[in-house]
């Protein structure tokens, strides 16, 4: 029997301090954070006269000051709780390369005072289920990266086998051969996560762009059984995807030049491309254009 | 840049032209001051080149060669094959150029000469241009060009087996690879399909008169207006643009035959169309399977759904006719029950609906057949309710599917799904009043169901004046209906219970 989940999205913003290069360069401040309302404010620098700033609302605003704790507990703790219940839950941090995304979604590991999202949500979810009394819970855990149009198993021994997306009638889309590990401790879910980052960073020269180029997906699985007044098992599965998206800066091809006004309309050199001109062509309402790489799409 | 007429110095003239377009295209542009720069440069180069060709006909040294001792030079064969291939390229460089100007139509013909080139002068990989050569059919759909669109399928399919019979150059050609292949020979498939549904729709839209029948008049006429273009036909094909050396000509040829290029203008020659698409529907199917493929085996499904009914078109009896629509439903129930709304919502919503105007057809048909008889039979009096209420069911379902989680209609319906609940709330109402009881009770209790969806619908155009235009034929006749109903069930009342 299907339930349609009542599922909010909630987004948040957040900025970061100045690092002591940019105050050394005596860089300006353009953001303005007003957490009370939840507004961020955008003032360009080299404005025309006369051109106001631009506001921005959102469902929590967390300044430069703000506490990794104090994020964890407004606005991820409600959603832990939930997929604690049985639902689903995603979070993602979005945003360009050296923004803070890592130090957001895993902090400082060691430090309890700047731990991220990711190891607090470890922490929320064991000390949950060592507390509970009549329910059984079981937690799986599995790590996948996506990387130009190909997913990658990274807790999979064989990495030479790229992964296929598919569809189930009554599941929806999976990730078919997706390996997932149970994990019965804070510890074993931090070790399964750390061999999939050792996976990520294998077979990259450069690991600062492949990392910012690629996203990677942490999914835990939480299953809850418990004996309901009628004497039956009833269970509970919930979701938890923790997504870790490639940085949002534009990629150009031609090495680092930076932001462009408009779309690049640039001209392949390459006939292997002109797959993607005749594709371009069709306008698609009656017609079926052929996939050419990946259903990732 | 003028034409100069000696050679030689149209060589360098050219290749210096060439090679300064192809050096401009590799910046990126924002302006479309430096597309229309590049645009003048290639125009050139593609001018000097027939020029060229048409007063010399052997390619010019290369630039490079100028500087080389003699054995060095390039023999004849590869000298050429260079040139054309540079040419190949000027020509995809100018498709691009186009297809950025949005002059569309020039850009497909340049990719179908750089396809065509490809094929003549270029190495090709066998996969890549099948479906590419696929993919500009679809390009030639759109314009209705169907001669155009089936000699590239054509095309596509001869290329594409040449991809099989290569001997694995890698013996390790892994199963991915295998199944890769087959799931592009599955897509090609799906091509095809689209190349004989639409040319059985766009044929319907030729032949259909104002209540959506076929008009024999205009039948006839199409009929002589083919007959007599049969010679321009022939002349147009051989003007066109054809694939292939001589050898691939036939084979290419031999595929085409299999299916017309002209509108089929009555039920053999619509059945013939039918035929080729569902050969390619269960091709594909075979591929794309409902587990593992959801997305793409309904599509597939809903494509044959799609063939049946416009073969239905073509059909005069009636009965043959709702055959038909049955195997239309029988396709489509056994998926929409398997599948997870929570997941599927929007294809859920549309087999709904489908599934709905399906028994709705039947129902009319059978309504249609029984009105010749004498009388009707309870057999088809049970037969023509059960359709209504199936049909009922199905617009009912996927009304509820609009509903918020708190299971409320919402006030306010969005754009996309406007017209399909006000024809489904439309369509309701008149299913109820076809209903056929003798229990005049039940008849009042048919009409009132009736009323209210007729009523619901003017209500809310009238609360949301821009749905009007949306729904405009179904809003007349529902005013009308809310007029003259009343008045019927109170006649009808009056009837039931005159004494009291």
């Amino acid at each position: 029997m299907s339930r349609v989940l009542g599922e909010a999205l909630k987004v948040v913003a957040r900025c970061r301090p100045m690092s002591r290069k940019e105050e050394a360069a005596g860089s300006e401040r353009i953001l303005a954070m007003d957490v009370k309302l939840g507004q961020v404010t955008l003032q360009n620098p080299k404005a025309a006269p006369g051109e106001l700033a631009k506001t921005f609302t959102f469902d929590a605003v967390y300044d430069a000051s703000s506490k990794q704790a104090d994020l964890y507990d407004e606005t991820v703790r409600p959603l832990i709780d939930s997929v604690l219940q049985g639902f689903n839950g995603t979070i993602f941090a979005y945003g360009q390369t050296g923004t803070g995304k890592t130090y957001t979604m895993q902090g400082v590991w060691a430090d309890p005072e700047k731990r991220g999202v990711i190891p607090n949500s470890f922490e929320h979810i064991f000390t949950h289920i060592s507390r509970s009394q009549n329910q059984q819970y079981l937690v799986r855990a599995s790590y996948l990266e996506i990387y130009q149009e190909e997913i990658r198993d990274l807790l999979a021994k064989d990495q030479s086998k790229k992964l296929e997306v598919k569809e189930n009638p009554e599941t929806g889309v999976y990730i078919k051969d997706l390996s997932s590990f149970v994990t019965k401790n804070v510890k074993e879910i931090e070790h399964v996560m750390n061999l999939g980052n050792q996976t990520r960073s294998v077979g990259s020269t450069n690991m600062n762009e492949y990392s910012s180029r690629s996203h990677a997906i942490f999914v835990i699985t939480v299953e809850c059984s418990e004996t309901g007044l009628d004497g039956e098992d009833h269970i509970r599965v919930g979701k938890l995807n923790l997504v870790d998206l490639a940085g949002s800066e534009r990629q150009s091809k031609q090495g680092g030049q930076g932001e462009r006004p408009k779309e690049a309309s640039k001209i392949n050199l390459s006939l292997s491309a002109l797959g993607n001109v005749i594709s371009a062509l069709v306008d698609g309402k009656s017609t079926h254009i052929p996939y050419r790489d990946s259903k990732l799409t | 840049p003028e034409i100069i007429g000696n050679t030689e110095n149209c060589m360098f003239v050219w290749v210096f032209i060439s090679r300064f377009a192809i050096n401009n295209l590799g910046i990126l542009w924002s302006e479309r001051g430096e597309i229309k720069t590049a645009q003048t440069f290639l125009e050139s180069a593609e001018t000097l080149y027939n020029q060229y060709m048409k007063e010399n006909g052997n390619p010019p040294l290369d630039p490079n060669e100028h500087f080389m001792a003699e054995e060095e030079k390039l023999k004849d064969q590869e000298r050429s094959k260079r040139f054309e291939k540079a040419y190949t390229h000027t020509l995809y460089y100018l498709a691009q150029v186009y297809q950025h100007l949005e002059m569309i139509e020039k850009a497909a013909e340049y990719c179908h000469t750089t396809l065509k080139r490809q094929l003549e002068y270029s190495g090709y990989y066998p996969v890549e241009w099948a479906l590419n050569a696929a993919t500009l059919s679809q390009y030639y759909l759109t314009k209705q060009c169907f001669m155009e669109s089936r000699h590239c399928l054509a095309a596509a399919n001869v290329i594409f087996s040449q991809a099989g019979q290569a001997p694995s150059a890698e013996d390790n050609e892994t199963e991915q690879d295998q199944q890769d292949l087959r799931q592009r020979k599955a897509e090609i498939a799906r091509c095809w399909i689209k190349y004989c549904l639409t040319l059985l729709q766009s044929a319907r839209k030729l032949l259909e008169d104002n209540i959506g029948e076929l008009d024999p008049d205009r039948q006839s006429e199409l009929k002589a207006q083919r007959k007599k273009e049969e010679d321009e036909k022939e002349k147009g094909r051989k003007k066109a643009v054809l694939f292939g050396t001589s050898d691939l000509c036939d084979s290419i040829l031999a595929t085409e035959e299999k299916v017309s290029c002209l509108y089929p203008l009555d039920f053999q020659e619509a059945r013939e169309v039918f035929l080729v698409g569902q050969n390619y529907v269960n091709e594909a199917k075979e591929f794309f399977q409902f587990d593992g493929y959801v997305t793409d085996h309904i599509e597939i499904i809903q494509d044959h759904s799609a063939l049946f009914k416009v073969l239905a078109f073509f059909e005069e009896d009636y009965e043959r006719r709702c055959k038909m629509h049955k195997r239309r439903v029988d396709m489509l129930e056994p998926m929409y029950v398997d599948l997870n709304p929570q997941y599927y919502l929007l294809i859920t919503r549309q087999l709904q609906f489908e599934l709905a105007d399906t028994y709705y057809e039947m129902m009319d048909l059978k309504v249609a057949i029984g009105n010749r008889l004498e009388e009707l039979d309870s057999h088809t009096i049970k037969k023509i309710n059960s359709l209504a209420q199936l049909a009922v069911k199905y617009y009912e379902l996927f009304l509820d599917s609009l509903r918020n989680p708190d299971r409320i209609f919402p006030e306010k319906l969005e754009d996309d799904v406007l017209r399909p609940a006000m024809v489904a709330k439309f369509h309701i109402a008149r299913l109820y009043g076809k209903l056929i009881t003798s229990d005049g009770k039940k008849q009042l209790e048919n009409m009132q169901t009736s009323l209210e969806y007729y009523t619901f619908l003017v209500d809310y155009c009238e609360k949301h004046p821009e749905a009007v235009q949306a729904i405009e034929t179904e809003l007349e006749l529902s005013k009308e209906m809310v007029g003259l109903l009343p008045t019927r069930m109170e006649r009808l009342r009056a009837k039931l219970s005159p004494f009291t």
